[in-house]
């Protein structure tokens, strides 16, 4: 159980992130949402021991996570970055470092075993041996998350982890997520910025606004009202089997412009 | 051929197949470490008219004879000056690129080179000056080309200081700390500009024939102290090289994996520089070891520091080597190392970046 209490951080006197309260359940998957710049990530790296918080308390399983130390820190969170720079080693290569925080000397082949492990579950055994360097960003990310995987941490916390990624591959990267964390009883925190993504795969949703919590639960919080609330922006909740679906409220012009093949009419409209 | 080997790799299982691809590495490096001791062992019968069941007997049963003298210190001496220098600027070129993110790092890249070269143009204008040489040798003890080499290490040493005291005070990042290297190198390259300004035309000579670098200077003592410090840096950087591997994966993946990235970087760059320190100030300057070392294994096996270390160490000592006997024997005079292996470096660095280029642009 991951516990973040009263939370803030700042930037020098600039203040990031404030008052911020919530948990995070074993076993279940937490999204972090609201528009740029609003502390999301911010977030994330205090939660994963890259920053230290101003005050307040972030601890797994009553151990607090400023206060761990190198290989201990590394089994208790494992951290995706949105972008990292593509090492020039084969993908296997680059999913071993995960284990890391595990090898003394050399990789035993307790650790090779679980890497084969972790590549073969997410489907990448043709590409083990390529380099990072060659293969399509999508793929260099799931070697991420493997990488991610094979640290075996309590918590898993993923920043972004769809960007760049098209529809198809998006869900497929969800769905690969969610079997291997369940699998291996993780606890997920992400960042989303795709509402309609967040609401398939995530128990809980935290929204935030300005450094500070806006809502935080589950679908039920996900309401007309938040959207407006969060992202200043008019949305529609329609129900598509049980779960909802966001439309923001002006787009609905534009696609009554475009079936009507009327492109005139747009410059007209546009203001 | 390269087609079917990976098809062999991927037959087997993932794991299967990553340590026959991992065997490969060692197998490749070990053939260099092969090739290398081949080439040193056959060097040695070179310009002499000695058997090589002779050089072997010299090799372990010194016995202050000419011949023995001729392989010991005409031979042996100066290819493991070779082999120790090329190891170290190997070494140091390999974990720079890595620690500053920057493929065109070298030993020189923090001015260690310019600033050894002034210290060394001090030494040089101090005994040419007779009457201050003569004071400062006797209250050192030590002689003039010991003062000349003390002086060069104590400014590659400033070099590496300031670059220090950078990192320490600001939070600057590693392509910052290129950039002030350059600053660096240009600042003591305008001091030594100076200095053959002024200097008589014998300091001159000195001075400019000090920038060759040739491995001649090098006495068994100084090889002593050349081969412990390759041994200590290396070992460390040896245990160290996962940590290498998971700051070349990105400095928060690193921290995330439990790396103290700060300290691992600092430290690094202060142990390559000083192993830098002592072999330029015992040899001169030595350019494109560290480049092209690192770069040929690099393109050979991969970036995986767990090979390129050792890799980088192998064959930038097999390269200094190499660039020695041209440059001794290959012409009718003797030509100093650093001009053989700066002639080699430099097309070689114009390959690099033109290789680059290419693989950037659209096919």
């Amino acid at each position: 159980m991951m516990e973040i209490r009263d939370l803030s951080f700042s930037y020098g006197s600039q203040e990031i992130l404030r008052g911020i309260d919530f948990d995070v359940e074993d076993n279940s998957v937490l999204s972090i949402l609201g528009p740029n710049g609003t502390g999301k990530t911010t977030l994330l790296r205090c939660m994963c021991g890259l920053h230290r918080q101003t005050s307040g308390t972030i601890t797994v399983d009553g151990k607090e996570i400023s206060e761990l130390k190198g290989r201990e820190l590394a089994k208790t969170i494992g951290f995706v970055p949105q972008s990292v720079p593509v090492p020039r080693t084969s993908v296997f290569d680059a999913v071993l470092i995960g284990r890391r925080p595990y090898i003394d000397w050399s990789a035993t082949s307790e650790d090779l075993e679980k890497v084969e492990e972790v590549i073969g579950a997410l489907g990448m055994e043709h590409i083990a041996l390529k380099g990072c360097d060659r293969i399509s960003g999508g793929e260099f990310q799931k070697a991420q998350i493997a990488r991610a995987l094979v640290q075996e941490p309590s918590v898993l916390v993923l920043d972004e982890p769809t960007n760049n990624l098209d529809i198809s591959n998006q869900h497929r990267t969800m769905h690969m997520i969610l079997d291997a964390v369940r699998q291996r009883g993780m606890t997920t925190v992400m960042t989303m910025h795709d509402i309609n993504l967040a609401v398939h795969y995530s128990d809980r949703f935290l929204f935030m606004k300005d450094g500070r919590v806006a809502a935080y639960g589950g679908l039920e919080v996900i309401t007309e009202d938040l959207i407006h609330e969060v992202y200043g922006m008019d949305a529609e909740i329609i129900d598509h089997r049980g779960v909802p679906f966001v439309v923001p409220s002006h787009s609905a012009k534009y696609l009554h412009l475009a079936s009507h093949h009327h492109p005139h009419d747009v410059n007209d409209h546009i203001h | 051929m390269m087609l079917d080997a990976g098809r062999g790799l991927e037959d087997r299982g993932t794991r299967e197949g990553y340590i026959a691809y991992s065997r490969r590495k060692v197998g490749f490096l070990a053939a260099c470490a092969v090739l290398l001791a081949v080439v040193a062992l056959l060097s040695l019968g070179i310009g002499n008219d000695l058997s090589l069941s002779e050089i072997i007997h010299y090799i372990f049963h010194p016995d202050g004879s000419w011949d023995s003298a001729i392989v010991w210190d005409l031979g042996l001496r100066l290819i493991l000056a070779a082999v120790c220098a090329g190891a170290a600027l190997g070494l140091a070129g390999a974990v720079m690129q890595c620690i500053l993110r920057n493929q065109l790092a070298s030993p020189f890249t923090l001015g260690l080179s310019n600033a050894a070269a002034f210290g060394a143009s001090i030494g040089i204008i101090m005994i040419d000056a007779g009457t201050i040489a003569g004071v400062t040798s006797s209250s050192l003890g030590v002689s003039g080309t010991a003062l000349t080499t003390v002086l060069a290490f104590v400014f590659a040493m400033i070099a590496t200081g300031i670059m220090l005291l950078m990192v320490k005070v600001t939070d600057c990042t590693p392509e910052m700390i290129v950039l002030a290297g350059m600053a660096i190198s240009a600042i003591f390259s305008a001091g030594l500009s100076f200095f053959q300004y002024i200097a008589s035309d014998t300091a001159l000579s000195s001075i400019v024939y000090w920038q060759f670098g040739s491995l001649g200077k090098v006495t068994w003592d100084q090889l002593w102290l050349m081969g412990i410090a390759l041994v200590l840096v290396a070992a460390y950087l040896i245990y160290k090289r996962w940590d290498l591997n998971a700051m070349e994966a990105g400095e928060d993946v690193a921290r995330g994996l439990g790396v103290n990235v700060r300290r691992t970087r600092v430290l690094t760059l202060v142990l390559s520089a000083v192993l830098t320190a002592i072999v330029v100030s015992f040899t001169g300057v030595i350019g494109f070891i560290g480049l092209m070392g690192p770069h040929i294994v690099k393109r050979l096996i991969g970036e995986d520091n767990r090979y390129v270390i050792v890799g980088s160490m192998i064959m930038g000592a097999l390269v200094l080597l190499v660039s020695y006997l041209v440059g001794q024997y290959a012409f009718y005079t003797v030509i100093p190392v650093g001009i053989i292996t700066s002639a080699i470096g430099g097309p070689l660095f114009i390959a690099i970046l033109l290789h680059g280029r290419i693989r950037r642009s659209p096919a």
